[in-house]
């Protein structure tokens, strides 16, 4: 018994996973497709708002799918963090400094409301981030010094790094390519620690959790102000890339769209981020040829695959995989079978 | 017997104007396990839920004589207090050897520093984790299953699953709420052997239950509860001739 187990791997199951190798495959596979892809402007253009969108909602994804909280804030984050980028590029700044304080100051307010919540569960959370986007809203309008007349902030600069400046979407690309892989990276590191099994046991049973010791409130914070990091850097790139930021540009519509891209795609896995915001950015664009109906079917779209795949793209992939196995397996004591019958 | 591990004095827990459990003073010395017993309603449930923090209650929880603040679970797990509930609550996202983890006392490095910047520290302090849960899987049968999610397991598994939490958390008092609810004859009498074996003379071992001879085989003292109040106290062939609890227990014919 002992033997048996000092011998068997006693990593659990989530450390065996292949994630660094998925993370380094992915991003090969978007720097050598998306290039190909981009053949035309619209084309470039959508690519860099999957990337984009992929950032928000990977950190979407560690507030909702893994802390388990209701958060209609996200696209405040993501707009604190695009007029704090523009403002401080404005002064100027190098561009690395104007996104790395966007991070900070995002990574701040977020601690601050998340202690001033900590005790608002579901959906009083939900109302009361929902509270911080409209309030939100307001300031940036009015707080002209900070976002520019109505909240409308126009000429941000396009990124620089050490002397070279990114100006067309294929060049922007590669910077939020960059970021993206290196997103999810850290999004693997947390996955890849003891904060991922914490955070699911104060998610699903927070009573149990507490007689278990885990400090429910520290993991949640911890996980909401790096999700909202990654909105705010998310955001930051958004301005630099499009050189202007308003308060519409991340609207309730961008809002509920977070929502969609990590249930869609499937909210149990950061994959499943990235898949959910390239059906966000790409259908609509496909659906914009049926001019008049394009708002309907998208609608009945949704509806149908919400009924149909509850548990996301990625809920289909992993049912049909066990599907798969478990027929491997019937085979496999069929064939068994037969064997012991030919040898009677 | 020298400082009870873990003594409770006057508990009361209110739920509107229900007097759930009135002033119930019990008490754990360590290496023993003590059987709570009593009708439906009796204020069993009640009383463990006050123990472990999940009710806000009145009263005083004292562990090796140092006073411990009711209605904070966190706290009170600190104290060494580790519970098992009476439907068994297994994280179902979460592999079985995950569940064991959460507990193991040792939480350095377990938020955002350790995942990033102190991943190497971390590492070495989860690999001693990892061997501490699975060692205590083997203690309840379950290691072959480390890797196996709670829906897969059977009923019996999913408690043993409960215990090996508890134990992963290096109890000094354990709580455990209706055990063998749920379990058929043989698994009953294969918890009962495993719950046996865990005896040791540092650990206190509080089991609520309905079966009178699994209580009667695990527990040196028995305190039966009825409407909240403990009604008798004592070892388990006392119990059971006091006519009070006769009649409490077997619903009120003390005929017998």
């Amino acid at each position: 018994m002992t033997d048996h187990t000092a011998s068997r791997n006693t990593a659990p199951s989530v450390y065996r996973r292949r994630a660094w190798l998925s993370t380094a495959v992915f991003g090969l596979a978007v720097a050598v497709v998306g290039p190909l892809l981009a053949t035309g402007a619209v084309a470039a253009h959508l690519i860099n708002l999957w990337l984009i969108y992929s950032l928000a909602a990977v950190g979407f994804y560690l507030i909702y799918g893994v802390a388990g909280r209701f958060s209609f804030c996200h696209t405040f984050m993501m707009m604190l963090g695009a007029y704090t980028s523009a403002w401080l590029a404005a002064r100027p700044a190098p561009t690395l400094l104007s996104l790395a304080a966007a991070v900070v100051v995002v990574a701040g307010v977020a601690t601050i409301f998340a202690l001033a919540t900590s005790r608002a569960t579901h959906f009083y959370f939900a109302i009361a981030t929902l509270g911080l986007t409209e309030l939100g809203i307001i300031i940036f309008r009015h707080w002209h010094a900070f976002t520019g007349p109505d909240g409308v902030r126009n000429n941000i600069d396009y990124p620089e790094f050490f002397g070279v400046t990114l100006r067309s979407n294929r060049e922007i690309f590669w910077l939020l390519l960059v970021v993206l892989v290196l997103g999810i990276l850290g999004v693997v590191m947390v996955e890849r620690s003891p904060m991922r099994r914490e955070a699911i046991a104060a998610r699903d049973l927070p009573a149990v959790a507490a007689t278990a010791g885990l400090p429910a409130t520290k993991i949640q914070t911890q996980l909401f102000v790096m999700g909202s990091a990654y909105g705010a850097l998310a955001g930051a790139l958004y301005g630099h890339w499009q050189g202007f930021v308003s308060t519409a540009s991340f609207g309730l519509d961008v809002a509920i769209g977070i929502f969609l891209m990590v249930v869609l795609g499937g909210s149990q896995s950061v994959w499943g981020a990235v898949i959910g915001a390239g059906f966000y950015v790409l259908v609509p664009e496909i659906l914009s040829q049926f001019t008049r109906l394009q708002t309907l079917l998208y609608g009945a779209l949704l509806v149908l695959i919400l009924i149909v795949f509850p548990r996301g793209f990625l809920g289909l992939a992993s049912d049909a995989v066990a599907l798969a196995r478990r027929a491997g397996r019937a085979a496999r004591a069929r064939d068994a079978v037969g064997v012991e019958e030919v040898r009677k | 017997m020298t400082d009870p591990l873990l003594s409770t004095t006057d508990i009361t827990v209110r739920f509107g104007g229900v007097v759930a459990a009135n002033a119930i003073s019990v008490s754990v010395a360590a290496g023993e396990t003590l059987g709570i017993v009593g009708p439906n309603g009796s204020g069993k449930s009640t009383l463990l839920n006050a123990i472990s923090g999940l009710v806000p209650a009145s009263g005083r929880l004292f562990i090796d004589g140092r006073e411990v603040a009711l209605g904070n679970p966190q706290r009170i797990r600190r104290a060494g207090i580790l519970r098992a509930f009476q439907t068994p609550q297994c994280f179902d996202a979460l592999t079985v050897l995950e569940n064991a983890l959460l507990t193991v006392p040792d939480r350095r490095h377990n938020g955002l520093l350790g995942a990033s910047l102190l991943r190497p520290a971390m590492i070495g302090r989860e690999r001693a984790r990892w061997r501490r849960a699975m060692s205590v899987l083997a203690r309840v049968g379950l290691d072959t299953l480390a890797d196996a999610y709670g829906p897969a397991l059977t009923y019996g598994q999913r408690r043993r699953l409960e215990l090996a939490r508890c134990l992963a958390g290096e109890p000094r008092v354990m709580l455990l709420d209706e055990p063998s609810a749920g379990l058929n004859e043989s698994e009953t009498r294969e918890f009962a052997d495993l719950l046996a074996s865990l005896r040791s003379p540092a650990l206190g071992l509080v089991i609520v239950d309905h079966k009178i001879q699994f209580l009667n085989r695990l527990c040196d003292r028995i305190v039966v509860l009825e409407l909240g109040r403990v009604i008798a106290e004592g070892t388990p062939s006392e119990i059971w001739r006091d006519p009070r609890v006769v009649a409490a227990y077997l619903g009120g014919s003390s005929h017998a």
